[in-house]
């Protein structure tokens, strides 16, 4: 079914899963939807799906829509009473309070001003409200969120965000090998990198965005010359 | 000689059709869209924040504009932003982002005639493009009787000048509803019916062209690639 | 409520303003360029007269000259009228923040109207029909298409483009009837132009000394002062627009004027080059594409790095004086232009300098370039362009510079 030339169209039946689904329960990602009992896509692509069951629609949508758990890049915004706006890319802007950082109480607050970027993750994600996020664990340590100093930041698609998150993506262990360098990768298609010079930074923001425009198949090919756009 | 035997020919067929996926950096989905020579330019944002005076918590409200490539937008281009809103509420899911506003641009950059049909297929095609939720995709068709009361489908805009009645339909890709009707002129519901018939024939054509296309756009090809690689990456 | 921007602007985050100036400060360029380097120019002329699609790396902009009869201002009643309108706001959603973007729109509209209009480009006079009561009123519609940085440039390239492009209707006025002849009946008639501006965009910034010409979203976002000069092909000045918050000294406003100037040129001859390629398609039998061929892979790229490739080869040696000899060559091929004795001085002060490198001979370059106008003023019958350069230009020229230099003594060189 993840053929790459065959795609569902919004408002088709998807009867392959009907058919999985009279065996046992599945979940129905994004571009999928129930009607009644069929299951009817709602956005064009191919469709994907994933053991057990697991089903969604692949697209390269740009816009970024919250979900619970989603480790994202923001741009604080404003300050707004016990609370920090931040813009994350979707409909809303989020919000993130005072008290969702490591070590921080009523009185010894975070420092954060409008322009600071923020790895965070979604804790609240609700067609209905605003998302809320936090930059601590359920242990109360920060881990690797928080503010993000230096470096550079960009935007990329969705697709490619999660394309660098995957365990198997080949691109950033290629770019291992030629040079070491930080990088957060926001699901909500923002990137944020470092490198120990400038121009080791341009030269690896450039490489990732030339990911952006291949397929899958030729990631694998585009990391094999990597490694000669970085020596520049 | 030959080239009106062409056109001839081409009475009963769509013109040629092109597109190009993404051509704007901006958007969160934009194509460019030609059918013959009228060449549009779609955009979509969405969803994104509303102002608080068209807020819906029932569902996501939506903005279109089309907009001219001379002067400021006319009465003309108001009914046609008019038609194109009225189709797309149907086709949208707008209950999945409540609190929202989904957001379309149509930029004219060639009128050649039927650029009705083209704005809601290039609407169409960047609402697709953009991943927004819709209940079906829809295709829309020009067709006029000329003078000599013969049925031209999707027509230059030479051979609009003279025309007894123009219609434009637009159908649904599940059950090809008709999602919109417009006709202006004399003519008789025999007419009405066969052209009908004519466009749903045609749409079929253009769905086939919206999944072919966006097909290819998620498979992409390796000769796609190699220019796309060609980007400046000296540093 | 905090009105989201929705749409991701670059540059707008602190690490990237401080990455962005630490990068300038090493001279480096995200998309490779060097500082003086321009993106490639790409024209497409549309299938109606004075249709032109723009693109400047993701920059693009549509221009469109369209023409109707009206009646003219009391104030010149022989003259027919310019008018110029940008929208942002369409497929580009740039308006979706109000206040800073319809200040974006204006200051755009406002440097199209100075470089149009005020510096009468145009020769409206031709215009007229019958004085004081038809006139042809020309409207430039400038769409923006996508937003990467330098709109200036982009909408000032277009409309210049789509202005020589257009072709209006010929017209006679016999007994108090006008008479438009259609394009079979008589040939229809390009503008008339006294001479062509275009602008060209620079980015200072307070890490460097060294501005970035044509400047993308991000470094334009970044930049704390931005400077647009609009040159004509006879490299004078039109319009100095110059803000923002890094102090910025008369040699670096002069270099750049400099830099812009000579691109000014390429960029009009690149213009003249396109639209004759333009004409030869257009009297092929076979039918005109127009802006299909935007979508067309194969079809011709009207360039500039394709179009220019020896004069830009040219321009960037450090050798000075090969770029005289090609200056000298260039200057038949520009329209019926009178050789002034300014434009004989300008080569031979550089070729005197030619040994010196490139920042000493540019503050004594300067009261050349200032003596220009003045120069050419009683040589050249053209007493509108001259006015208009002796005038308030110049004087808002320097009193620009007054503000910005932060040395007393090189204003006093400059008076």
């Amino acid at each position: 079914m993840s053929a790459n030339t065959s795609i569902v169209m919004p408002g088709e039946r998807v009867t392959s899963v009907e058919d999985v689904a009279k065996g046992k329960r599945i979940i129905l990602g994004p571009g999928l939807r129930r009607v009644d009992d069929k299951v009817v896509a709602s956005k064009a692509g191919p469709l994907r799906h994933k053991e057990p069951n697991t089903f969604w629609v692949d697209s390269y949508q740009r816009r970024y829509v919250p979900a619970r758990g989603d480790l994202i890049i923001g741009i604080v915004k404003a300050r707004a009473g016990d609370m920090y706006r931040v813009d994350i890319g979707s409909a809303d802007t989020a919000s993130i309070s005072y008290l969702a950082f490591e070590a921080a109480t009523k009185k010894n607050r975070p420092d954060l001003n409008p322009g600071d970027l923020l790895y965070a993750r979604v804790l609240n994600a609700n067609a209905d409200i605003e998302p809320e996020l936090v930059c601590v664990n359920s242990n109360g340590k920060h881990g690797k969120l928080g503010v993000l100093q230096d470096g550079f930041f960009f935007k990329c698609s969705l697709n490619l965000g999660r394309l660098l998150l995957r365990d198997s993506c080949p691109a950033l262990a290629a770019i291992k090998d030629e040079l070491p360098y930080e990088i957060a990768v926001g699901v909500n298609g923002r990137i944020w990198v470092k490198a120990h010079s400038t121009r080791e930074t341009v030269g690896l923001a450039n490489a990732i965005m030339t990911l952006e425009h291949a397929g899958y198949a030729e990631i694998d090919k585009i990391c094999g010359n990597l490694g000669s756009v970085l020596q520049a | 000689m030959s080239k009106k035997a062409a056109t001839n020919a081409a009475k009963d067929k769509l013109r040629e059709m092109q597109c190009k996926f993404n051509p704007l950096s901006r958007s969160d989905g934009s194509v460019m869209y030609s059918q013959g020579a009228t060449v549009v330019i779609a955009a979509v944002l969405g969803p994104i924040e509303v102002k608080t005076q068209n807020l819906s918590i029932e569902g996501s409200y939506l903005e279109c504009n089309y907009r001219p490539k001379a002067g400021l937008p006319q009465v003309k281009e108001r009914i046609r932003e008019a038609a194109i809103r009225d189709v797309l509420e149907l086709a949208l899911l707008s209950e999945a982002y409540p609190r929202s506003k989904m957001s379309l641009q149509v930029q004219e950059l060639e009128d050649r005639g039927s650029t009705d049909a083209c704005a809601l297929n290039s609407a169409c095609l960047a609402l697709l493009i953009g991943g927004l939720p819709l209940k079906y995709s829809f295709a829309a068709v020009h067709c006029i009787i000329n003078e000599q009361g013969e049925f031209v489908l999707d027509p230059e805009l030479n051979e609009t000048l003279r025309q007894q009645a123009s219609f434009t339909f637009a159908f649904d890709s599940v059950d090809g509803n008709l999602l919109l009707v417009q006709t202006k002129g004399a003519f008789k519901i025999a007419q009405f019916n066969d052209i009908e018939c004519i466009c749903r024939a045609a749409s079929a054509q253009i769905f086939d062209f919206y999944r072919s296309n966006l097909a290819k756009y998620h498979g992409r090809s390796a000769e796609n690639d190699s220019s796309s690689t060609d980007l400046p990456m000296e540093t | 409520m905090f009105m989201n921007s929705n749409l991701f602007e670059p540059g707008k985050s602190k690490s990237e303003r401080t990455f962005v100036q630490s990068a300038v400060k090493q001279n480096i360029r995200f998309d490779g360029r060097k500082s003086n380097e321009f993106r490639d120019v790409k024209l497409t002329f549309g299938a109606d007269w004075g249709t032109v699609a723009l693109s400047m790396g993701d920059t693009k902009v549509l221009a469109q000259v369209s023409c109707d009869i009206g009646t003219p201002s009391s104030a010149r009643g022989n003259e027919g009228t310019l008018h110029l309108n940008v929208d942002i706001k369409g497929v580009a959603f740039l308006d979706e923040v109000q206040a800073t973007h319809d200040q974006r729109q204006l200051t755009l509209n406002s440097l199209l109207e100075r470089t149009f209009r005020s510096s009468r480009c145009l020769d409206l006079e031709s215009l007229c029909i019958a004085t004081e009561q038809h006139v042809w009123c020309v409207r430039v519609d400038i769409n923006v298409l996508n937003h990467d940085g330098n709109l200036y440039d982009a909408s000032t390239i277009a409309a210049l483009a789509a202005l020589m492009h257009f072709r209006r209707p010929d017209v006679s006025f016999i007994e108090d009837e006008i008479r438009t002849y259609s394009e079979r009946e008589r040939e229809l008639m390009p503008l008339l132009f006294l001479h062509y501006p275009v602008s060209v965009t620079y980015c200072v910034y307070k890490s460097s000394t060294q501005p970035l010409v044509d400047p993308t979203l991000l470094e334009e976002n970044a930049a704390d002062s931005i400077i647009v000069l609009s040159f004509n092909s006879y490299q004078e000045l039109c319009t100095l627009n110059a803000g923002g918050t890094a102090p910025t000294n008369v040699r670096t406003i002069m270099q750049c004027a400099h830099g812009a100037a000579r691109r000014s040129k390429a960029l009009v001859q690149f213009i003249r080059k396109a639209l004759e390629l333009d004409a030869e398609r257009r009297e092929q039998p076979m039918q005109v594409f127009g802006l299909m061929d935007l979508l067309n892979e194969t079809a011709p790229k009207l360039s500039f790095k394709y179009l220019m490739e020896e004069e830009a080869e040219v321009d960037h040696t450090p050798d000075r004086a090969r770029v005289i000899e090609q200056k000298s060559d260039v200057e038949p091929m520009q329209l019926e232009e009178p050789v002034p004795q300014a434009q004989m001085q300008t080569p031979k002060k550089i070729l005197a300098e030619t040994t010196e490198d490139d920042i000493a001979w540019l503050p004594q370059e300067q009261p050349v370039d200032e003596a220009t106008p003045t120069a050419a003023k009683p040589g050249k019958a053209k007493p509108n362009r001259a006015k208009n350069k002796g005038g308030k230009k110049q004087q808002s020229q320097t009193t620009k510079k007054q503000n910005d230099s932060d040395s007393e003594e090189e204003v006093t060189q400059i008076l």
